[in-house]
């Protein structure tokens, strides 16, 4: 289980789950507040363009960290910090049930995340 | 063209764009949702499935590299899926021209038939060139 974690389909897996909960974190986020703050028709053009860059980044990302690069490991490592940075901001005031919920899940699966792609950079450099 | 169409690579592409547009449509949803006022048990019911085809759609495009069956009919079903969203919004739920998010909607509600379709169609080929493969050998 522990070798499964630390492989590199491990962390592909784990980072794939943490894209997932964004996902359901931007469909949250929307749903409740997006509309209210800025509402507008070219407000959500300009956020459907932001969020499709996003998730587009991070898939590409994950199939080329597949493969085994290391710089899309380091893009799966920045992917999850940027995730991790917005669930610790939006913690304290997470908004009506559901959104703690999601946002808990986002901030656990983005750690787990961010420790599997340093541990994979560890193992890297064990070998080089 | 047809080759590239049929190949892993292809299918790939095409399933990976079928998937973003399908992104675009659940956000885009959302905001609709968002002016609904629905109930929040109504918003955990959706966001669950969002979650599991997000989740699903993911394990399909990340398998599909490796010709799995399993995935490519995943990537199938769910491209027959956005085409069903598209078409039963073009259709019924905000008939063309969409004045909801205009014009996003309504190119939106377009690109997810058009995407689902040609994602459809690359899986389909796909699948019928892995099945000719197997009878040969």
């Amino acid at each position: 289980m522990k070798s499964w974690f630390t492989s590199l389909s491990g962390t592909i897996t784990l980072s794939a789950m943490t894209l997932i909960s964004f996902v359901g974190y931007v469909f949250l986020m929307s749903r409740y507040f997006l509309e209210n703050w800025i509402p507008g028709d070219s407000a959500a053009m300009m956020e459907t363009i932001g969020v499709l860059l996003i998730v587009g980044g991070w898939l590409r990302t994950l199939f080329v960290a597949a493969g085994g690069s290391r710089s899309g490991l380091i893009a799966l490592f920045s992917f999850s910090l940027f995730t991790t940075l917005i669930a610790l901001y939006d913690l304290p005031q997470p908004g009506p049930w559901p959104s703690l919920i999601i946002i808990v899940a986002m901030l656990t699966l983005s750690i787990i995340s961010l420790t599997l792609v340093a541990f994979q950079f560890r193992q890297r450099s064990a070998e080089d | 063209m047809k080759n590239w169409l049929t190949s892993p690579s292809g299918t790939l592409i095409l399933a990976a764009i079928a998937f973003l547009t399908f992104a675009g449509y659940t956000f885009l949803s959302a905001l609709v949702l968002g002016n609904w006022n629905l109930d929040s048990s109504m918003a955990a019911i959706s966001i669950v499935v969002v979650v599991i085809l997000t989740g699903v759609w993911l394990w399909a495009l990340l398998f599909i590299s490796q010709d799995s069956k399993g995935a490519l009919i995943a990537v199938l079903i769910l491209s027959l899926l956005n085409i069903l969203a598209g078409g039963s919004d073009i259709l019924v739920f905000c008939p063309t021209p969409c004045q909801g998010y205009w014009p996003l909607a309504e190119i939106w509600h377009w690109v997810m038939v058009l995407t689902g379709l040609i994602a459809t169609i690359s899986v389909g080929l796909h699948l019928r060139r892995i099945a000719s493969q197997e009878k040969n050998h």
